[in-house]
């Protein structure tokens, strides 16, 4: 896999840091767990051999949250301090992108829209991804302003179920994210709801991705993708590592290919 | 997560997309495809780049030229795009016969059926997108819906490079949110009303009463039926060839003389009316559609009479020129002709060259455009000999003397 | 020689191409000395070509050049009895043409579209012009020549002695015809161009007239190639060629020689030596003065020959059978009486010595018309010279004062004056039309006629003419246009081809006349038929005018009378209504604004926004600068204010503060004592001329009229050399003869009268005092009006800060007009953008009122949206209109506007409905739709349904914005994104900062470009802020700059030095940078248009945009 840009990844938790597995390009940690991990991050990661792109993933509904600096008293202090935390590394291209995920909870109103206009104008110029989880949101209204502040529409591979977002792709900055959920949507249905992101990707679902990620890639600087299908997760980023690998080789002109 | 069967796809800026394909030094420059070294050329297509920087399409290439300072222009190759067009299209037919073309780079399609071919729609969608990537190196804006109208409005909202293979369960509430001005049918009278209204959503236009949408205007309740994406209208698979016969032509510079202008409409029926009669046809109107310079569009018809069709080129002729006359009531140039013809009909048996003709059966005594049968019966002779020669050596084999006077300066697309 | 006796002139409109002055400089160029003019159905340049061959010494002939279907018959003037066949012949014709709609100078039955109508009118006038002239030809004596060579025509007509058949050079070939239908010969130049190019010019101008491109026009509607000077003038190669004609000298008929037949004509040699002598007969024989002496209106006339004979008889109808100077004469008794109280000698006097000169020029009846005529309106104010008249006084014509305020009767009318007395009369500006319209029916419509306006193309009509008839959209002209504003060499330079063709025609047409319009107030009351003195015809209005405009009248000795527009006359009087209205009664014959110290303290502050005459920028500092507000100054500055006098307002200043000074001369100091020695009057170059110069008393008039005209040029050369060497014999020093004449050349341009000024200067104390006073009055009347120098939303802002309160318009509260009411004014529905008349008419009617409904007893007023919906028929736009400008809110009853406005729209569709089905609704389409109530939709919208929502403030603001034209709560600067959040100095606290650097956000007002003494333009611009509003100056350097931002108007950050000259404060802008618009209301859900990413475009080239 030698194509600059194209990061694939995992889902990291604060409980499997040491998940990140060697083939692992991208890696996607959350806020606190980069926080608390700053300064030991550069010989943990570099030591493993792993992520050497970072997407750092802020608290859900970034409202409500003030670990970036103890004592922010308001949303201004609070995303200048994020800010501060994360922009050598986005200048040094170890952060590669910003993911802001709002949950179902996030409804489109007047509001809410206000509010997120303040954190993008805050946050202008870092790679900011957002996603929403509720459906309201993919409007062309919505769209139309990301593109005016060149912000990613984080994309999303899950199940179409009533509550999840819509399964559309769109570019409107000069990144693309997209975060691969699973395709369980039959556990949903069966009530076995904590086995909705158990699903493990097959190979033909996964090569069937691959030209459009070329495609994304044609178009922008940097795509990500991570896999977030629970344990499945490092087996499904490693098997779309090869088809990828596989795809730029036989493309590459070394004469004889396939 | 079952989801409709009908697909809009979207190639924005076919021409601009195509020559950033083909020549990648134009790419993430603003550049304009235009006919350059002609006086009063306009743009024709532009890269999003140009957009940026307010170039417009339609717009003359010397304003476009003296907006943006390193403005590139590109030469067309109308070929090309048609060749484009056309993998499009057959890049379409892989997955289903009932392919719409709604215009160049836009197709609708209906792949109601295929599954067991090959698969769920959002697959066939997505195979599609990869199909027309590999064979033309575009991407285009596919959006996936159970109606024309949502799947156009996806398209709308999910550009440029978007894919929206929207679920039943989406499709509505996405199209109910988006803004009225994305609807089919809003334009630049409406949209303050609805604003006035706050009627801003698709949504809320589609939640009014029948009384309500008719106060809003004359044709209110269509336009609500709409932002319900309550549309039947199926995907036409005819192309449009087969509806109509039509011809065009852009004139650079804009025209402004009546006597080219119907001197182009002849030119144009008549390979019309060659191809027509090819197939054994007479057309029972002709329509002429005019494109001002400004962007204004006038078109008016000539209909045969009753039970009658037009069929030799003296008749398609004189037709096309009095619907060209009626059509150009505005003291303005004209940027493109187009010359319909329909209503077809067939033509009676062909005729025999030098042999007398005993009887024509599709001619009244005197037919519309008061052109004598027997007048008409005598070309019809002269018109096979030249259809047989234009046939055989092409439509430039054999020309009006007349055409030599107006061969410069305009291109016949 | 042979004399041109079939020309035509750009006076042939929209055909001809040459000026008379062109066609006269030529023909004295090539050694004519006669010509004619014989225009195409017309005699519009008569006036002009006669003094144009005055000028040159050629003798003019007065011709008319008859054209229809069936060909042309010249007709030349021999008589003035036969000139005023023309005339007559002319309206006759131009009446059937205008009964059709068709301008009287159209030829051809306009290319492409059939109208029936057109056609037929035009038809008719053929055949008009074809009875009339057979029977003139008919005529023992018809005081004309009929010169003809059409063939049906010299078939038709039997032969006469005044019947010509005509070999005109432009038309060789048809010579053996013509002289075979035995008619006498008369050979004749013809000229149409001078040059064969010019062939492309009349395409044009005919491509205009027609309303199609230059492609469509035929040759065959041209005239032809040979009509060329060039032909006409080969005269001059007389010796060339073996013909030789006649006995006279011989050249007649030289032309031969350039043209390629003189071969083929041997055989006719006699036939043309006749043809030749003809026209030299005629030549000598044809009119060339068809002027004569002053025509007046008369009195008489008008008193006895209609049923309003006593309305128009003196006072009480005893006034028929009177003469004019008798009933002049009571008149001015009974009014000076009355203005006076008794009738000092000195008032006796000086109406004894008026009366005797008028009555010795005989200028009673003039008088006495217009008398009558001021009768007809409530208030009106005298202006010009006529203002000096203790009769016009007492009549009530002017209400200033003569001997009070020193204002001398001799330049008004003097013995030795020889033109005709003018007095010019304003009426309030929505009066006048009915004023002359009641002037034309009380004298009667055969004797009265407006006067016209020569509308001649300017550039930039004449740019866009032609860019249309090459069928260039308007758009793409308008852009060309403002890319001309902003950098015309660039914009030419840099145009492609067919552009840089339609530059040099339209350049070529600019100046020339294209059409009949009225002049502002010009009319003509003859005592006989008007059609004998002057061709008539309607404008397209469908206002009778006559052929010629107010130059041509004068020159014609025809006597105008002009009744002109005034907004402010408007202003008093619908202030004063607005008053009684309120319960408050001026006495308006005890009323003295001019003695108010409360009003003069406001006019020497310069708060005289709304005030007549004194409310522009460049007054307004004046008055900041003087500090004096009293009428006697302000007859001064609103004198001294004119264009080219920039430079001695300095100096003004500067005297009346007191600085000492020395006049240019003794005589001057004495002469000009009460203006600081500095000239200010009009007649203050007449006086110097005389006192210095030593110029008799009607010389000296002469240069004063000489500095008004627009080619004063070379004429003006020759005064001055005069002057100087006038003032030079009388001993005066060289250096000061310069500089008295430089101060005479600031008088070019315009200047006025002290008379004038005087007359002017109470308007503006009447209005000055009423805003003093009763300022929500006033303001109310000055937005009703549309004001003069602002617009409304400039004068919305200075009713702001006058603390007044703007109460929105509404459907039961308000009149047409705004009224004003203790602090606050109440906006008009008339003010409303996008209401018809018809609705405006139908609302007032359904509540039963217009003004004061409170208190009528039918008043009816409107209870809830459905009772107006039911009562007021209006159509969806003015639906919007209602809802959107707010005047529904006070009925809505806590229905939010949206509501509102579909209760209206549905009241809409169910009225379009009752009207009868099918007119607006298409049965199918109503019933297709009838399933969707029966299909249930749940409300998705997150944004609140229609019925709801309260508005904001700040859409309230920008829909007032919308229908208004203003906002009314908040200063418009407060919708604009950030303009008032900006780090900035509040305009009302410049006078803190004088010299510093500051920044101000500003609103364009209003802007003046000047020219620097170097020929450089230069700006003085008003803005204003939430404050106060501010005067800029934009200097050339800036002005370059900064010019295309300014274009558009709008908002802007000013930067620049805050600069301090006698009390008044501008700023000199250093910088300056357009805020962005007032969203509109569409555009307030900040989406993109619907094209998304912009690849749909308004232009349907790629299919993509169908879809």
């Amino acid at each position: 896999m030698n194509d600059e840009g194209l990061y694939v990844g995992i889902v990291t938790r604060a409980k499997n840091t040491g998940v990140a597995r060697p083939e692992a390009w991208l890696a996607e940690c959350g806020w606190d767990e980069w926080h608390a991990g700053r300064g030991k991050r550069e010989e943990t990661l570099n030591s493993a051999g792993a992520a050497q792109a970072l997407c750092v993933r802020l608290p859900r509904w970034v409202r409500g949250f003030g670990a970036a600096k103890p004592g922010a008293t308001n949303l201004r202090q609070t995303l200048k301090a994020v800010r501060n935390a994360v922009e050598a590394d986005v200048r040094a291209g170890r952060v590669m992108f910003l993911l802001a995920e709002f949950p179902h909870s996030f409804t489109y109103s007047v509001g809410n829209r206000l509010w997120l206009d303040r954190v993008l104008g805050e946050l202008e110029g870092l790679p900011l991804v957002v996603g929403f989880w509720s459906a309201e949101w993919y409007t062309s209204r919505l769209i139309e302003g990301l593109k005016q502040r060149n912000v990613a529409l984080c994309l999303y591979d899950a199940p179409r179920l009533p509550g999840l977002p819509p399964a559309v792709e769109v570019l409107t900055a000069d990144r693309v994210y997209a975060r691969f959920l699973s395709r369980n949507g039959a556990a949903w249905k069966n009530g076995q709801f904590g086995h909705v992101l158990d699903y493990r990707y097959t190979k033909k679902e996964l090569a069937n991705i691959v030209p459009r990620l070329l495609m994304w890639r044609r178009k922008a600087e940097a795509v990500g993708m991570v896999f977030a299908n629970g344990r499945w997760a490092a087996e499904s980023a490693a098997l779309m590592n090869r088809l990828l690998s596989a795809h730029v080789e036989a493309q590459l002109p070394k004469g004889g290919g396939p | 997560m079952t989801s409709g069967t009908i697909i809009h796809v979207n190639v924005i800026g076919l021409m601009a997309a195509v020559e950033e394909i083909v020549d990648p030094g134009v790419r993430g420059r603003p550049f304009v495809v235009a006919r350059p070294d002609i006086p009063r050329a306009i743009v024709l297509d532009l890269s999003p780049e140009a957009y940026r920087e307010g170039v417009r399409r339609g717009m003359l290439v010397q304003t476009a030229c003296a907006r943006v300072r390193a403005l590139k222009v590109v030469p067309p190759r109308p070929e090309l795009y048609e060749k484009v067009d056309q993998s499009l299209l057959e890049a379409a037919f892989c997955f289903t016969p009932l392919v719409e073309r709604a215009g160049r780079g836009h197709l609708f399609l209906d792949v109601n059926g295929t599954r067991r071919l090959f698969g769920a729609p959002e697959d066939v969608a997505r195979r599609l997108l990869g199909e027309i990537a590999d064979q033309t190196g575009l991407v285009p804006t596919v959006a996936l819906a159970s109606t024309k109208t949502a799947a156009k409005v996806a398209s709308r909202v999910f550009r440029p490079f978007g894919f929206a293979p929207l679920s039943v369960n989406d499709e509505g509430e996405l199209v109910a949110r988006q803004p009225v001005e994305l609807l089919p049918g809003v334009g630049v009278k409406l949209l303050p009303r609805l604003i006035s209204l706050e009627i801003g959503e698709i949504g809320t236009l589609a939640s009014l009463s029948m009384d309500e949408a008719q106060a809003i205007s004359a044709r209110g309740p269509e336009l609500v039926l709409r932002a319900r994406c309550v549309d039947d209208s199926p995907v036409n698979p005819e192309p449009p060839s087969r509806r109509m016969l039509a011809g065009e032509t852009v004139f650079e510079p804009d025209c402004a003389d009546p006597d080219l202008l119907a001197w182009r409409a002849r030119e144009i029926v008549a390979e019309l009316g060659f191809r027509m009669r090819k197939e054994g046809f007479g057309a029972h109107f002709v329509m002429a559609k005019l494109v001002y310079t400004d962007g204004a569009v006038a078109s008016r018809s000539v209909r045969a009479g009753q039970g009658a069709s037009f069929v030799a080129d003296i008749q398609l002729c004189e037709a096309a020129e009095r619907a060209v006359r009626q059509a150009w009531e505005r003291r303005v140039r004209v940027r493109k002709l187009q010359i319909e013809l329909g209503g077809f009909e067939p033509a009676g048996p062909e005729l025999d060259l030098f042999e007398p003709l005993p009887f024509f059966k599709a001619e009244p005594e005197i037919d519309s455009t008061g052109i004598q049968t027997r007048r008409i019966a005598m070309h019809m002779r002269v018109q096979s000999a030249l259809d047989r020669v234009h046939g055989k050596y092409g439509q430039s084999a054999i020309v009006p003397a007349a055409a030599f006077l107006y061969r410069e300066g305009s291109l016949v697309c | 020689m042979l004399t041109p006796l079939v020309t035509h002139s750009a006076y042939s409109l929209l055909w001809g191409v040459l000026t008379p002055q062109q066609l006269v400089e030529a023909a004295a160029s090539a050694g004519w000395n006669a010509l004619a003019l014989t225009d195409c159905n017309g005699m519009y340049g008569l006036p002009v070509f006669l003094d144009a061959c005055k000028e040159r010494g050629l003798r003019p002939i007065v011709g008319v050049e008859c054209t229809g279907g069936w060909g042309r018959v010249v007709t030349i003037a021999r008589t003035k009895e036969g000139f005023s066949r023309l005339t007559r012949l002319l309206s006759a014709r131009a009446a059937v043409l205008n009964e059709a709609g068709l301008p009287a100078y159209t030829r051809f039955v306009t290319l492409g579209r059939d109208n029936k109508q057109h056609s037929e009118a035009l038809a008719k006038a053929d055949t008009l012009l074809w009875c009339e002239l057979a029977a003139i030809a008919a005529m023992s004596d018809p005081g004309l020549f009929l010169l003809s060579d059409s063939p049906t025509f010299l078939r038709e007509v039997p032969c006469s002695p005044w019947l010509f058949a005509l070999l005109s050079t432009a038309h060789a070939s048809q010579w053996r015809a013509l002289l075979k239908t035995g008619h006498k010969p008369v050979l004749s130049p013809e000229i149409t161009f001078l040059e064969p190019g010019q062939r492309e010019v009349q395409r044009l101008l005919a491509a205009i007239g027609l309303g199609v491109t230059v492609r469509e026009v035929p040759d065959s509607m041209l005239a032809p190639e040979a009509a060329a000077f060039e032909y006409a003038r080969a005269a001059d190669n007389a010796g060339e060629i073996g013909l030789s004609l006649a006995s006279d000298n011989s050249g007649s008929a030289a032309w031969l020689a350039s043209a390629p037949l003189e071969s083929r004509f041997c055989d006719l040699e006699s036939s043309l030596a006749e043809a030749a002598t003809a026209n030299r007969c005629i030549t000598e024989e044809a009119l060339s003065e068809p002027f004569g002496d002053f025509v007046f209106p008369m009195w008489q006339a008008a008193g006895a020959t209609d049923e309003v004979a006593g309305t128009c008889a003196p006072n009480d109808g005893a006034g028929a059978g009177i003469s004019a100077p008798v009933a002049l004469r009571r008149l001015a008794y009974e009014g000076a009486a009355r203005r006076y109280g008794s009738l000092p000698p000195a008032v006796r006097e000086r109406l004894e010595y008026e009366l005797g000169i008028i009555e010795e020029k005989g200028f009673c009846d003039y008088f006495l018309v217009v008398n009558e005529i001021i009768k007809k309106a409530k208030r009106i104010c005298g202006r010009g010279s006529a203002a000096a008249s203790i009769v016009s006084y007492a009549l009530g014509i002017t209400d200033v004062d003569p001997i009070a305020h020193n204002l001398f009767f001799d330049r008004f009318l003097n013995p030795g004056r020889k033109d005709p007395p003018d007095i010019d009369v304003d009426f309030a500006w929505d009066e006048r039309d009915s004023v002359l319209e009641e002037t034309v029916r009380m004298f009667g419509a055969e004797h009265c006629a407006r006067v016209a306006n020569h509308n001649c193309f300017r550039f930039r009509g004449a740019l866009r003419d032609t860019a249309r008839a090459f069928g260039m959209p308007d758009e793409e002209t308008s852009a060309i246009e403002r890319r001309i504003e902003h950098n015309r060499d660039a914009a030419l330079a840099s145009a492609d081809s067919v552009w840089k063709d339609i530059f040099s025609l339209a350049i070529r047409i600019t100046g020339l006349p294209r059409n009949l319009g009225t002049h502002s107030g010009g009319i003509i009351i003859v005592p006989g038929n008007i059609a004998d003195h002057v061709p008539v015809e309607r404008t397209g209005s469908g206002i009778l005018v006559t052929a010629w405009d107010k130059d041509g009248v004068e020159d014609a000795g025809l006597v105008k009378i002009d009744l002109l527009g005034n907004r402010s006359l408007a202003v008093v009087r619908d202030a004063i209504q607005n008053l009684h209205e309120n319960g408050i009664e001026l006495d308006l014959e005890r009323w003295r604004p001019e003695e108010d110290a409360d009003t003069i303290a406001m006019i020497a502050r310069g708060d005289t926004m709304g005030v007549f005459y004194v409310e522009s920028p460049a007054m307004r500092l004046l008055q900041k600068k003087t500090g004096v507000g009293d009428f006697a100054h302000l007859v001064i500055h609103s004198s001294i204010i004119r264009p080219a006098a920039n430079r001695y307002i300095e100096e003004y200043i500067e005297r009346l503060k007191g600085k000492a000074w020395k006049p240019l001369h003794p005589v001057l100091a004495e002469l000009f004592s009460e203006t600081y020695g500095i000239m200010c009057y009009q007649e203050d170059v007449s006086k110097v001329a005389v006192a210095l110069a030593g110029f008799s008393s009607s010389d000296a008039d002469a240069i004063r009229k000489v500095l008004t005209k627009k080619d004063r040029g070379h004429r003006l050369e020759m005064w001055k050399q005069r002057f100087y060497e006038g003032s030079a014999a009388h001993g005066v020093a060289p250096d000061v003869i310069d500089a008295v004449w430089d101060m005479i050349m600031s008088f070019s341009g315009y200047s006025f009268v002290k008379a004038h000024s005087a007359s002017y200067a109470m308007l503006s104390f009447q209005s000055a005092w009423l805003r003093a006073h009763y300022p929500a009055e006033f303001m109310a009347a000055v937005l009703s009006n549309h004001g003069g120098f602002y617009s409304t939303l400039a004068y919305a802002s200075e009713a702001r800060r006058m603390g007044l309160e703007l109460l929105p318009p509404d459907v039961n509260e308000s009149a047409l007009r705004c009224k004003g009411k203790g602090g606050a004014i109440r906006w008009g529905l008339g003010m409303i953008a996008g209401l018809s008349e018809s609705t405006l008419k139908a609302l007032v009617e359904a509540r039963g009122g217009d003004t004061t409904p409170r208190r009528s007893s039918i008043f009816r007023p409107f209870v809830s949206v459905e009772d107006f919906a039911a009562r007021v028929p209006f159509s969806r736009e003015e639906a919007e209109a209602f809802v959107g400008s707010g005047a529904l809110d006070s009925i809505a009853k806590g229905m939010g506007r949206p509501a509102v406005l579909m209760a209206l729209l549905k009241a809409c569709t169910a009225r379009a409905r009752h009207a009868g089905p099918g007119l607006f609704e298409d049965a199918e389409r109503v019933s297709r739709g009838a399933h969707i109530s029966s299909t249930p939709h749940t409300r998705i919208s997150s944004e609140g349904s229609p019925s709801s929502s309260k508005t904001s403030e700040r859409r309230i603001a920008l829909s007032q914005m919308q229908w208004l034209g203003t906002t009314l709560s908040c200063h418009p600067l407060s919708l604009v994104p950030g303009a008032l959040q900006m780090p900035r100095l509040q305009a009302a606290a410049l006078d803190r900062h004088i010299g510093e650097y500051v920044r101000l956000a500003g609103w364009l007002i209003t802007a003046k470009e000047v020219l620097t003494t170097h020929e450089e333009p230069m700006e003085f611009l008003t803005f204003e802020d939430e404050t106060a509003s501010f005067e800029t100056v934009l200097f050339p350097a800036g002005y370059k700059q900064f010019r295309p931002a300014l274009l558009e108007g709008g908002a802007f950050v000013v930067e620049g030095r805050v600069e301090e000259s006698h009390g008044a404060i501008t700023v000199t802008i250093a910088a300056l940078r357009r805020l962005p618009a007032i969203p509109k209301l569409a555009e307030t859900p900040r989406a993109p248009p619907p094209s998304g990413f912009g690849y749909a475009s308004k232009f349907g080239y790629q299919a993509a945009s169908r879809n």
